[in-house]
C-alpha cells in the first residue's frame, strides 16, 4: 500500500515537473515568438494618409490638387491564369499607344515581373487611374490587387507649368515637389502621415478596452495664390500664338499687380505637362522668367533715366548736347539703333526715340558710382525674393570696376544681364510711385481652421514720387510716339517701353539675332497691372516694336476688358 | 431561561453569518453579470465602431471622388473649350459709350 502510494506520488511529481518544463518551454523559451505571433493576430493597424495641400488660384479654384491613383500589384503564387496570360490581359490597360510594339514590350515586362521565382508580391504599374482600376477589377483576375497612391492633378494641364512645378520622387522614393511653387513650398504642402494600431478580435473589429495607439495625420496646407486663371490662360494662349507668329525660339510673359507685387499670371514657352513631367527633358523644367538671364536692351533705359531724374543730374527737359551724332568713348563709337540723330533732344525725346547716345549722355551725367547704387536699389544683380524655386541672379559688375564704356553701354541696357522678373520688379517701382515691392505668388497659407496672410514686402523707396511720375510720363510719351506707336491702342493710359537687345556670342554681338521685349503698365495713373513680354530671337523681325510690342498690346486688350479698364475718351 | 437566551444569541450570529455570505455571493454574482454584460457590450461596440469606420471610409472615398470631379469641372481651360464648342466667341470689337448728359435721372 505504501509502495503504491510512493509510486503514485512519484508519478504525480514527475507529471508536475514535466508540466513545469513544458510551461517553461512555451512561456520562456518560445514565449517571445508566440507573443509576437499573437500580437499579429489580435493587433491591427493602418496608416492615416496626409494628402498634399492644394495650390489654388485667386478665386479658390484649383491649379494643382491631390488626386487618387492606384498601384497595380501581382501576387504570383495566387495567379490562376498563369503569368503569360495575365500579362496579355493586363498590358492593353497599361499602354497609351496601342501599337503592336509597345503592347508586346509591355506584355514581356509584366510577364517577366510575374514569372520571377520566389516572389510573393511584385508591383506592376504605378499611378493607374480609377477608371482603369475599375476596368481591371471587372475581369476578376486572381492574384492581381490594387493599392491606393496619391497623385497630383493639374486641371489646367500645362498652363502655368513653370509657375507650379511638379511632384516627383526623391532618392527615398517619397513624393517631393520640384521647381516653381511645388518646390518652394514643398515642406508646407507636404502632410505628415499618421497611424493607428489597436487590438482587434477575430473578425477584425476593434476591442474597445484593448491597447490603442494613434498618431494623427497632419494634412498639407493649401496655398491661395494671386494667380488669376483668366489672366494666366490669356497669357498662355496669346504668348504661344505670338511665338509662332513672330517665329521666336522661346518667349515668356509676366503680369503683376505693381501695388502689392501679386503675380497675376506667368507663362513661358516651350513648356511641359507637369502631370507627365518624365516625358520631358530637364531643360524644360527651369522657369525662364526667373532663370533665364538676358541683356535687356532698351527697356533698361527707363531705370537709368529714372535714376538720373531722381538724383537731379537731369530733368525731363534737359537737352542732350551730344546727341548730334555717334558718341566716341575710348576706342568705341556709340550709335543709335537706326543711325538717326536728334541734336538738342530733351530727355523725354531720348526715351521716345530710344536714343542710345542720349542714354550714354545720362549715364555720363550719373557716373558709375551713382549708377551702381541705383541699379542696386532697383534690385538688379540680386534675387527678387519671389516665392518660386529656381530663381537666379546674374551679377552686376563690381562697384568701382566700371569703365567709361561700361557706364555708356549699361545706360542703354547692353553689357548688363537681368532676368525678366528682375526687370518687372524694377519697373514696377516706377509704376508704384517709387517704392519697390517683392513679387509674390502666394497670397495666403490656409490650414484646417486657420490661415496666414502673406503680407506684401515693401522694399522701400528707390526713387522719389516726383521722379517716378516724370519717368511714367516719359514712358507714356514713348508708348504714344515711340517706334511702337503704330501698335498703341488709342485712348488707353499705357506707359511702356520697347527693348531690342543683340545677343552676345563668344565675346561679340550677333549681328542678326536679338531678344525683343516690351514692358509697360496701365492705367499709368493708377496701375492695375504691369506686364513684361520677351521673345527670344524672333525671325519675322529683329525689332521689339514689330514683335514684342504688338504681342504686349494684344494681351493688354484682353486685360483692359477683363479688368474693366476704359479708354480716356 | 439561560439556555434559551444562548440559543437566541447563536441563531442571531448564525443569521448574521448567513446574511454576510449571501451578500458576498450576491456581490460576486453581480460583478460576474456586470462583467458578462460589459464584455458583450464592448464586443458589440467594437463591431459598431468597425461599422462606423467602414462607413467613414466610404464617405471619405466618395468625398474624394466628388472633389476630383469638382477639380476637373472647375478647370477654366475645359470651360473655354466647351464654350468654343458651343459657339461662344470672344468679343471682336468693343465699343465704349460715353454720355455727356445722364440718360436717366431721379427727380
Amino acid at each position: 500500500m505504501i509502495n503504491r502510494l510512493k509510486v503514485y506520488s512519484l508519478c504525480l511529481l514527475l507529471s508536475f515537473f514535466i508540466l513545469i518544463a513544458r510551461l517553461f518551454y512555451w512561456q520562456i523559451y518560445k514565449g517571445k515568438g508566440l507573443s509576437a505571433q499573437a500580437r499579429v493576430q489580435y493587433q491591427s493597424g493602418y496608416a492615416l494618409l496626409a494628402p498634399r495641400g492644394n495650390i489654388l488660384a485667386a478665386d479658390s479654384t484649383w491649379l494643382s490638387a491631390s488626386g487618387k491613383s492606384w498601384l497595380v500589384y501581382g501576387v504570383p503564387p495566387d495567379l490562376k491564369k498563369g503569368s503569360k496570360k495575365t500579362a496579355e490581359t493586363l498590358a492593353p490597360f497599361f499602354v497609351e499607344d496601342e501599337d503592336k510594339t509597345s503592347l508586346l514590350s509591355e506584355i514581356d515586362r509584366i510577364n517577366e515581373l510575374l514569372s520571377k521565382g520566389g516572389i510573393q508580391w511584385t508591383p506592376l504599374r504605378t499611378k493607374v487611374s480609377d477608371e482603369t482600376k475599375q476596368n481591371i477589377e471587372k475581369l476578376n483576375l486572381k492574384g492581381i490587387g490594387f493599392e491606393f497612391q496619391e497623385t497630383r492633378i493639374y486641371p489646367e494641364a500645362s498652363s502655368g507649368a513653370h509657375l507650379l512645378g511638379f511632384v516627383g520622387k526623391n532618392n527615398e522614393g517619397q513624393d517631393e515637389g520640384y521647381f516653381g511653387l511645388e518646390g518652394f513650398y514643398d515642406k508646407t504642402l507636404t502632410g505628415k502621415p499618421g497611424f493607428i494600431t489597436r487590438d482587434s478580435d477575430a473578425s477584425g473589429a476593434p476591442i474597445i478596452l484593448g491597447a490603442f495607439r494613434e498618431m494623427s495625420a497632419i494634412g498639407g496646407v493649401n496655398l491661395l495664390t494671386h494667380i488669376d486663371k483668366t489672366v494666366q490662360l490669356t497669357l498662355d494662349k496669346k504668348l504661344k500664338h505670338g511665338i509662332e507668329k513672330y517665329g521666336a525660339l522661346a518667349g515668356s510673359a509676366i503680369v503683376m499687380n505693381p501695388k502689392n507685387g501679386g503675380i497675376l499670371g506667368m507663362s513661358s514657352f516651350p513648356s511641359y505637362d507637369p502631370q507627365k513631367y518624365w516625358e520631358y527633358g530637364d531643360q524644360f523644367f527651369n522657369n525662364p522668367t526667373i532663370f533665364s538671364s538676358f541683356e535687356p536692351g532698351s527697356i533698361f533705359k527707363v531705370l537709368i533715366m529714372a535714376a538720373g531724374l531722381d538724383s537731379g543730374v537731369i530733368n525731363p527737359d534737359t537737352k542732350c548736347d551730344s546727341c548730334f551724332g555717334p558718341l566716341k568713348i575710348d576706342k568705341y563709337f556709340i550709335e543709335t539703333w537706326n543711325n538717326e540723330y536728334y541734336p538738342e533732344s530733351t530727355m523725354t525725346d531720348v526715351i521716345v526715340h530710344s536714343d542710345n547716345v542720349g542714354m550714354a549722355y545720362v549715364g555720363q551725367k550719373l557716373g558709375q558710382e551713382k549708377m551702381f547704387d541705383y541699379l542696386n536699389s532697383f534690385g538688379i544683380g540680386q534675387n527678387t525674393g519671389i516665392d518660386l524655386q529656381g530663381e537666379i541672379s546674374p551679377k552686376l559688375r563690381e562697384k568701382g570696376s566700371w569703365g567709361n564704356i561700361d557706364v555708356a553701354t549699361a545706360s542703354f541696357g547692353q553689357g548688363v544681364a537681368t532676368t525678366p522678373i528682375q526687370m518687372l520688379r524694377a519697373v514696377a517701382a516706377i509704376a508704384n510711385k517709387g517704392r519697390i515691392i517683392t513679387p509674390q505668388v502666394v497670397d495666403k497659407i490656409i490650414g484646417e481652421g486657420w490661415e496666414e496672410d502673406i503680407k506684401e514686402k515693401d522694399g522701400g523707396r528707390v526713387i522719389s514720387e516726383k521722379a517716378a511720375n516724370e519717368m511714367t510720363q516719359m514712358m507714356v510719351e514713348a508708348a504714344k510716339k515711340g517706334e511702337a506707336k503704330w501698335t498703341n491702342i488709342g485712348g488707353f493710359k499705357v506707359a511702356g517701353k520697347t527693348g531690342t537687345a543683340q545677343i552676345p556670342i563668344a565675346g561679340h554681338y550677333d549681328e542678326e539675332k536679338t531678344n525683343a521685349s516690351f514692358i509697360g503698365f496701365a492705367p499709368y495713373d493708377n496701375p492695375k497691372f504691369i506686364m513684361i513680354v520677351t521673345l527670344q530671337e524672333p525671325s519675322s523681325s529683329p525689332w521689339a516694336s514689330e514683335t514684342a510690342a504688338p504681342l504686349w498690346y494684344s494681351i493688354a486688350v484682353d486685360l483692359f476688358n477683363y479688368f474693366g479698364i476704359q479708354p480716356d475718351n | 431561561m439561560k439556555y434559551r437566551a444562548k440559543e437566541k444569541i447563536k441563531s442571531k450570529s448564525g443569521r448574521k453569518q448567513l446574511n454576510l455570505k449571501s451578500l458576498m455571493w450576491i456581490i460576486i454574482l453581480f460583478f460576474l453579470i456586470l462583467k458578462v454584460f460589459f464584455t458583450i457590450k464592448t464586443a458589440s461596440l467594437g463591431a459598431k465602431l468597425a461599422n462606423i469606420e467602414s462607413k467613414t471610409h466610404v464617405v471619405a472615398e466618395r468625398n474624394q471622388d466628388l472633389t476630383y470631379e469638382l477639380v476637373n469641372s472647375s478647370s477654366l481651360s475645359r470651360v473655354q473649350d466647351r464654350a468654343g464648342e458651343l459657339g461662344f466667341i470672344k468679343p471682336g470689337r468693343i465699343v465704349y459709350i460715353e454720355s455727356e448728359n445722364p440718360v436717366a435721372k431721379v427727380q
